[in-house]
């Protein structure tokens, strides 16, 4: 009868993946540097880092709003020289540089659309029409800090929680 | 009770630690009553029914500290201030820092 | 068993579905679309419990979740649930009920002798009779009240069905699918707005199930089709039957119960049984209709006396008559329709019975009509019968007295708008004297009230209340939209005129029947002096059973009022508190039980751990390896004791990746950690690290850890396990409140890091083997405290630290999360030749205490940096968090316990944690205590106990002899303190 009685039943599970050959490198400006690094990042990746928690793609890179003047940087690593070393390099005296590749397990789930259970289980607003492709959220569920992002062509969430909960949080991600 | 943090929108409580009260300044160690001052800011707070500047800490989202106004009584949320700013605020009307 | 009392054409179950059921093991029938209640009456059963205090037999007196008396146990096993309202437990097949409160059972009940007893029993009998002598408070008097006065039974084992947890963002929350609600959602749903609409029933519609009306032309119950299918054809509507709004919270937040699964004997194979809803609306419209009242007269809890709504909403809804005679009790206009649907379902109505001294013709006549007698200024005093109603007495004006035979009395008192949920956040509801009612005060801006629940009661002003409400809504939720179209209904008024029991009452006459709280109760509460609102119902404990006085408080108040000769208003006023109806535990409890209580995280070399056969002991969210025990050990003292020994003597590895990690980056980060930590940081050399300590800006320690240098502007901290996110949030306050002028950044790398101990004498042999060339990694290269980044197991960038905590030669050597589980099986592989252990929490304790390390038992929150023994470390030349206040008289005294160590006198006594220091010759008492053990173990390297703890003026009692006094245990241990370092005091061992 309820429509949340009915998606339990619903077989259709969006299919889920790990991202692990990501370099994640953490990036907050230095003090008094907000305009010169946001000038530097356009130069260096061709896109703005985000004012707002949103997440913006160029090619070979994504970058995560992760706080106030902070981001993810995320590139895939594959067989590339030090992605971390460049970045640090580049960024140097603009911001401080972290390779965090190893602080959080980044799962993708791939649905152009929120499942009901995603979105009852979720303690932030993720309604399709909410939550728009972009958007990113720093936020806790099941009592697990998790970020989460809806990538900007909408074909999936993307879930970021900390390495050493991250069997919590599959068991989590499966249920919904 | 819900607080709109001004980087991450708006949050239920649970994402957020409390402190207490955001209109305490930490005093100049360097004064000469330092240890009263400290005494204090340590101890000393005043017991506000109406509205109140308070510290919060978005614990679960964007580690920001907040100065919430908030309404003791009611629980109604007037304004949410990033503390960075707040201090930075404070800190050109008056120099405090050590 | 045949349905005997069910009504022919009647009601709306479905009859093509029967359900068979048992109640008290006895089989009986009913409907799909059926309560229990309904069920129960359906087959003429009367009398399902027996009541709290007096074990009076007892019905069923409501048709919704206000019902006082027919609560049960349902289900049996696992599944037992006691205390169930039989009016809302949904019918299902095989479903098992039994009554409560019952010995030996229901019909024959010992216990009722209470009722004899009921002196006894009376207001505030808990404080009054119960008070002496107190030696028989546990022995007697408990019991005896826990045997006599208990209700139902809860299961014994554990649950074994799953709860839900499940959040909801809408626009517009409206409560209650009655006309009001039904036409708020469609108004609100309408204009666009994400509209949530919940109903405590299985079935939307409210009283419009209930009762025979017309809307629109249409009958009632075909609106409320129509209009459920409009509303679940909208992409923007969530409907929510079976849920329950329990609580308001603030900023326009709800508590729900969804009941996904309680209508059928188990659930489906991973449906939950329940959920739990936590709803944030931007609008709320309040519709959750009024609740009738009863009138209090004598023995008016007998089975058969009803509320007039309830014998309604058994007729037109559930198609069945609940008696064959009635008498309908009255004090308004709603009589009429009530005397209409009895007569329609075949139920002879004996008299109509009107308080009021002039009831309006059209009734008069309708009832003559039926050849009905009516009574004008007259009142029903008390109930016949005993376990079921068989008369009324009557008393009428000029005050005759009649005797109706009967077996139903259909009771109205008038009706009370369900306001509790606007008043969970402090709203007080404001008396209405034309109504005689309660409606509600002032509401949060976020919320509306309409319908019944407002104090609106025609089915007209109900759906035009409600379409106003929902409009309204949805435009200050910032939908623009025109209002939609009132449908057309009838206008009828229900003239009300006050009335609240009847003086003539021969027989116990009860104001409160969940507990048994009579009118003799309140008088005497009177009497006594209880007078305001809240102490009358603490001291009769009227309103406070879990139907928190839906069908009593009104009335307790009224009583009151009248016999304090004050008005209502300044009697008091009604309020309630969340939860509005119960809410089992395990709805609250959601998934969070067994394992997933609360989240656990893993170590990187968990895995390994786990194959090595460690055995893991819960530290705060932590999963750790407590010892590892080989083929043979099997107490964990020898394991214990090993692991010491091979560290002490050769090598050893611990997963430490537990430690706090934080990076404090920027050109002002030295300056920062000055600042924070009693000692100077800013002076640390790039390649070195420090220990360091944090206060609390009391002067009290906070936390303890390292601090390393990598750059100019890059420092690595840890912090301890239990601290790590404290100290973060303590870091950032600092960082953007107290001093957002410098040039600070700091970064949580916690689960960055895989960070393991590698300690012993054999240590740098084992890491020679590990680090790449040409790190250089011998003692004159890499000395103690120093630390570096480099690569390791060729090209994995790591960290390498030499600290030392077991007080051996030691690093830290930490590598990307990802790899260390790999690094774990090297260290061990490459270590075998140098005989490698690894050890656990167990180890790293002992050994910790050999050394005299402070640790969580000592920085407990009581102690100062000086009470640590490590005044000395604080900085003279700077400021930092806590260093005024750490100098204030009180935390410099001399006096005050410190850390000291302790050997027993006689080598093989044990040491026992948490005993307290009392002088040798000295009586064991408070004036006498000195301090107390805070950390012991057995010391493998000494072959005796040792133990830290905290005593007053420590240093100059050092060769005393003490008594160690632990009362638990009732031990009684000499003591001798001794220098707090056991174990190569000098350090020696550190720096080779």
């Amino acid at each position: 009868m309820s429509e949340s009685a009915q998606s339990l039943t619903a077989k259709n599970r969006p299919v889920i993946s790990e991202l692990t050959d990501v370099s994640v490198t953490h990036l907050a400006a230095r003090r008094e540097m907000r305009t010169s690094l946001d000038d530097v990042a356009r130069s260096t990746f061709g896109v703005a880092l985000p004012a707002t928690p949103r997440v913006v793609e160029a090619p070979g890179v994504m970058i995560v709003w992760a706080g106030p003047d902070q981001w993810l940087v995320m590139q895939q690593r594959g067989d590339k020289a030090d992605i971390f070393a460049e970045l640090a390099k580049t960024f140097n005296g603009l911001a401080s540089v972290v390779d965090v590749s190893d602080s959080r397990a980044i799962f993708r789930v791939a649905a152009s659309r929120p499942s009901d259970a995603l979105v009852r289980s979720m303690g932030i607003d993720l309604d399709d029409s909410v939550f728009r492709p972009g958007d990113v959220a720093i936020t806790h569920v099941s009592h697990l800090g998790v970020m989460v992002w809806r990538l900007p062509d909408a074909t999936g969430y993307d879930f970021a929680c900390p390495r050493t909960y991250s069997r919590d949080f599959l068991d989590w991600l499966g249920k919904i | 009770m819900r607080i709109n943090c001004p980087f991450c929108g708006e949050r239920g409580n649970d994402e957020f630690s409390y402190l207490g009260d955001a209109s305490v300044v930490r005093p100049d160690p360097a004064s000469p009553s330092a240890a009263d001052e400290f005494y204090a800011f340590a101890y000393e707070r005043r017991n506000v029914a109406g509205p109140m500047q308070e510290l919060w800490y978005h614990t679960a989202g964007c580690h920001a500290w907040l100065v919430v106004t908030r309404d003791t009584r009611t629980h109604e949320i007037f304004e949410v201030k990033a503390a960075q700013d707040v201090a930075f605020g404070r800190q050109k009307t008056a120099d405090t820092t050590p | 068993m045949t349905q005997t009392s069910r009504v022919t054409g009647l009601g709306l179950v479905d009859r093509s579905k029967p359900l068979d059921f048992t109640f008290d093991g006895v089989p009986y029938t009913g409907y799909k679309g059926d309560t229990l209640a309904s069920a129960l009456l359906a087959n003429g059963v009367r009398l399902v419990g027996r009541s709290f205090k007096y074990h009076r037999p007892r019905g069923i007196l409501t048709a919704g979740s206000e019902e006082p008396n027919a609560l049960v146990e349902l289900r049996t096993g696992a599944r037992r649930e006691p205390n169930t309202r039989a009016t809302v437990a949904e019918l299902y097949s095989g479903l098992e009920a039994k009554s409560q409160n019952r010995f030996p059972s229901l019909s024959l009940d010992l216990l009722s002798i209470n009722g004899l007893l009921s002196p006894v029993f009376s207001a505030g009998f808990y404080y009054k009779t119960f008070m002496w002598p107190a030696s028989f408070w546990e022995k007697v008097y408990e019991p005896m009240i826990r045997r006599a006065a208990g209700l139902g039974r809860a299961a014994n084992e554990a649950d074994p069905d799953i709860y839900d947890k499940a959040n909801a963002f809408c626009d517009v929350l409206v409560i209650g699918s009655g006309p009001a609600g039904l036409m708020a959602a469609l108004s609100a749903a309408r204009a666009g707005a994400r509209l949530i609409l919940t109903d405590e029933s299985f079935a939307f519609g409210g009283r419009l199930l209930s009762d025979v009306t017309t809307i629109d032309g249409m009958s009632g119950v075909e609106w409320v089709k129509s209009s459920i299918s409009e509303l679940s054809s909208l992409p923007n509507v969530r409907l929510l039957p079976r849920t329950t709004i329990f609580g308001a919270y603030d900023s326009g937040t709800f508590g729900a119960v969804e009941r996904v699964a309680d209508h059928v004997a188990v659930p489906s194979a991973g449906e939950p049984r329940q959920r739990l809803w936590h709803i944030v609306a931007k609008q709320t419209v309040v519709a959750q209709g009024s609740t009738e009242r009863p009138i209090i007269f004598g023995n008016n809890d007998r089975p058969g006396v009803m509320l007039a709504s309830a014998v309604r909403s058994y007729i037109n809804r559930f198609g069945v008559a609940p008696g064959q005679t009635a008498v309908v009790f009255s004090n308004n206009d709603d009589a009429a329709s009530t005397i209409d649907d009895l007569v329609r379902a075949g139920v002879t109505v004996a008299a109509l019975v009107d308080t009021r001294a002039s009831v309006p013709e059209a009734i008069k006549l309708r009832a003559r009509k039926q050849g009905i007698r009516v009574f004008e200024g007259a009142a029903v005093a008390d109930a016949l019968g005993g376990q079921r109603v068989s008369g009324a007495r009557i008393v009428a004006a000029y005050g005759t007295s009649h005797t109706v035979g009967c077996d139903l009395i259909a009771v109205s008192g008038g009706f009370n708008p369900n306001l509790q949920v606007t008043t969970h956040l402090g709203g007080r509801p404001q008396w209405h004297e034309n109504l005689a009612a309660f409606v509600p005060g002032a509401l949060p801006k976020w919320m509306t009230v309409a319908g019944a629940a407002n104090g609106v009661f025609s089915l007209a002003s109900c759906l035009g209340d409600g379409a106003k409400a929902g409009h309204a809504a949805a435009v200050a939720a910032g939908f623009d939209a025109n209002a939609t179209a009132v449908p057309h209904a009838e206008d009828e008024p229900i003239n009300v005129s006050a009335f609240w029991h009847v003086e003539a009452a021969k027989h116990k006459a009860f104001v409160d029947q969940q507990n048994d709280v009579t009118a003799a109760d309140v008088r005497l509460a009177e009497r006594e002096g209880y007078r305001s609102v809240e102490h009358l119902k603490r001291y009769t404990t009227l309103g406070m059973a879990t139907d928190q006085g839906k069908t009593s408080n009104v009335n307790g108040l009224a009583l009151m009022a009248e016999l304090t000769k004050k008005s209502i208003p300044a009697t008091g006023t009604t309020s309630a508190r969340p939860p509005y109806s119960p809410v089992s535990i395990g709805a609250f409890a959601g998934e969070h039980r067994g394992k997933h209580f609360k989240p656990t995280r893993l170590t990187p070399s968990h895995n390994w751990a786990k194959e090595r056969g460690a055995v893991f002991i819960e530290a705060g969210m932590w999963l750790r390896a407590q010892y590892f025990p080989k083929p043979g050990e099997t107490d964990w003292q020898t394991v214990v004791n090993r692991e010491v020994t091979t560290v002490r003597s050769g090598v050893g590895v611990c997963d430490v990746s537990t430690l706090g990690k934080i990076e404090i980056h920027g050109t002002d980060a030295g300056k920062f950690l000055d600042r924070v930590y009693i000692n100077m940081m800013s002076t640390l050399g790039v390649g070195k690290a420090r220990y360091g300590m944090m206060l609390r800006e009391d002067g009290i320690a906070m936390d303890d850890g390292t601090a390393a240098r990598f750059a100019d502007d890059r420092y690595f901290i840890t912090t301890t396990t239990a601290n790590a996110i404290k100290v973060l949030q303590h870091l950032e306050l600092c960082r953007q409140w107290y001093w957002p002028e410098l040039d600070v950044q700091i970064f949580p790398v916690s689960d960055q890091w895989a960070q393991y101990s590698v300690a012993g004498p054999r240590a740098r042999g084992l890491l020679a083997k590990i680090v790449d060339a040409p790190f250089d990694i011998s003692n004159s290269a890499f000395p103690y405290m120093a630390a570096a980044e480099l690569t390791v197991l060729s090209g994995i960038k790591g960290r390498l630290y030499r600290l030392s905590f077991s007080g051996e030669l030691a690093y830290e050597i930490a590598v990307p999360a990802r790899h260390g589980e790999l690094l774990m099986r090297k260290l061990m592989s490459e270590g075998e030749e140098f005989g490698v252990t690894p050890y656990g929490t167990e180890a790293l304790g002992v050994m910790r205490i050999e050394k005299g390390h402070v640790a969580g038992p000592e920085l407990n929150g009581t102690t100062t940096a000086a009470d640590l023994g490590l005044g000395k470390m604080a900085s003279t030349k700077k400021d930092f968090v806590g260093r005024v206040l750490s100098q204030r008289p009180g935390l410099a005294d001399p006096n005050r316990p410190r850390v000291i160590g302790f050997k027993p006198v006689d080598r093989s006594a044990r040491l026992r944690g948490g005993a307290h220091f009392i002088a040798k010759d000295a009586k064991a008492t408070a004036e006498n205590d000195l301090g107390y053990m805070t950390s012991v173990a057995y010391s493998p390297s000494l072959g005796h106990w040792v133990g830290l703890g905290l005593l007053s003026q420590a240093e100059s009692r050092v060769g005393e002899i003490l008594t160690a006094v632990d009362p638990v245990r009732g031990e009684t241990t000499l003591v001798e303190v001794v220098p707090s370092a056991f174990y190569d005091a000098e350090g020696a061992r550190l720096r080779v």
